[in-house]
């Protein structure tokens, strides 16, 4: 019963209740823009990944068919200019290449499916490449 | 001249229809804002957060199959989207839990009618504003968009039983605040 009473009551002052938007006059205008301008990111974006994600991966598998064929001699070559250099350097700089290589892969393609474009994230992993 | 309905506006959205979706924007624009004001509590970000939800309605138009009414999907997509800005804030309100919710019915029904209709307003807001996000939500969509619980259950994402349970808490919390609320404005008109 009395939670009868309290439905009734609150369904009619809510029936009284003004609800008050002080929105800008241009609110239809802003989405408006808004929704333009991330057609054109999207746009922009696709276009960008059209070309980088490739790239990409033709240099990942160069580079890996490189390493694992000619690694060695790589490292021969390396050493004489820089006698100091030793094995684990060599195998610390491949980790860390395929690491940032495959990073950027992940953020590429992520941002591919997500449809979202950011050029920070973007250029980020590019240059430490 | 009839409106146009919200699934004949829809299916012209999708087609790209720009001016259906302003029409769509018109109707609705307020609701969305005034939710996202209730929760963010900031009329810059309320509207940012409003202006991102409709963008996010045209850009997903097209995953929207009319399994649900496309009032509940806006509201769902202004909940969320506002919670999230509100958890980047680190505001999250804190709520109070009431030790009993003792109120009397009698006294504000009668004072209810006293106050003019532009106080009431402001004692529902106040009120309003002490509930938490959730609470506030659905007592929101319950009273004043009159949705039925089913709806409301799948706005905030919860189940019919939770919505329900919720519900009946908020409703307490809301009119010992009424009472709390009337009992200043009493005060202040003396």
């Amino acid at each position: 019963m009395m939670e009868n009473r309290e439905n009734e009551f609150l369904k009619n002052t809510f029936k009284q209740y003004e609800v008050k938007a002080s929105l800008d006059a241009d609110f239809n205008k802003s989405v408006l823009n808004k929704i333009e301008l991330n057609t054109a990111k999207r746009a922009g974006l696709n276009k960008y990944l059209k070309i980088i994600l490739p790239v990409l991966i033709i240099l990942l598998v160069v580079s890996f068919i490189l390493i694992t064929s000619y690694g060695k001699q790589i490292f021969i070559y390396l050493n004489e200019l820089i006698p100091t250099l030793k094995p684990w350097h060599a195998v610390v700089a491949i980790i860390l290449t395929y690491f940032h290589f495959i990073r950027s892969l992940l953020i590429l393609g992520f941002l591919y499916f997500k449809k979202q474009f950011n050029f920070v994230v973007f250029l980020n992993p590019l240059a430490v490449n | 001249m009839q409106s146009a309905t919200d699934p004949d506006l829809i299916e012209k959205v999708k087609q790209g229809n720009i001016n259906s979706f302003n029409q769509l924007v018109e109707k609705y624009k307020n609701d969305v804002f005034h939710l996202c004001m209730k929760i963010l509590k900031n009329n810059e970000e309320a509207e940012e957060i409003a202006q991102d939800v409709f963008v996010k309605i045209y850009t997903d138009i097209k995953k929207f199959r009319g399994e649900s009414r496309f009032s509940t999907w806006l509201f769902r997509i202004t909940y969320n989207e506002s919670l999230s800005r509100l958890r980047k804030n680190k505001k999250l309100h804190q709520q109070t839990e009431l030790k009993e919710e003792t109120f009397q019915m009698d006294y504000i029904e009668k004072e209810f009618h006293k106050v003019e209709n532009e106080e009431r307003t402001k004692i529902i807001d106040r009120s309003l504003d002490e509930l938490d996000e959730e609470n506030k939500t659905i007592i929101l969509m319950f009273y004043y968009h009159e949705k039925p619980v089913e709806e409301i259950a799948n706005i905030i994402g919860l189940s019919k039983t939770n919505v329900k349970t919720k519900l009946f808490r908020a409703r307490k919390q809301l009119l010992t605040y009424f009472e709390k609320k009337l009992k200043v404005t009493r005060k202040e008109m003396i």
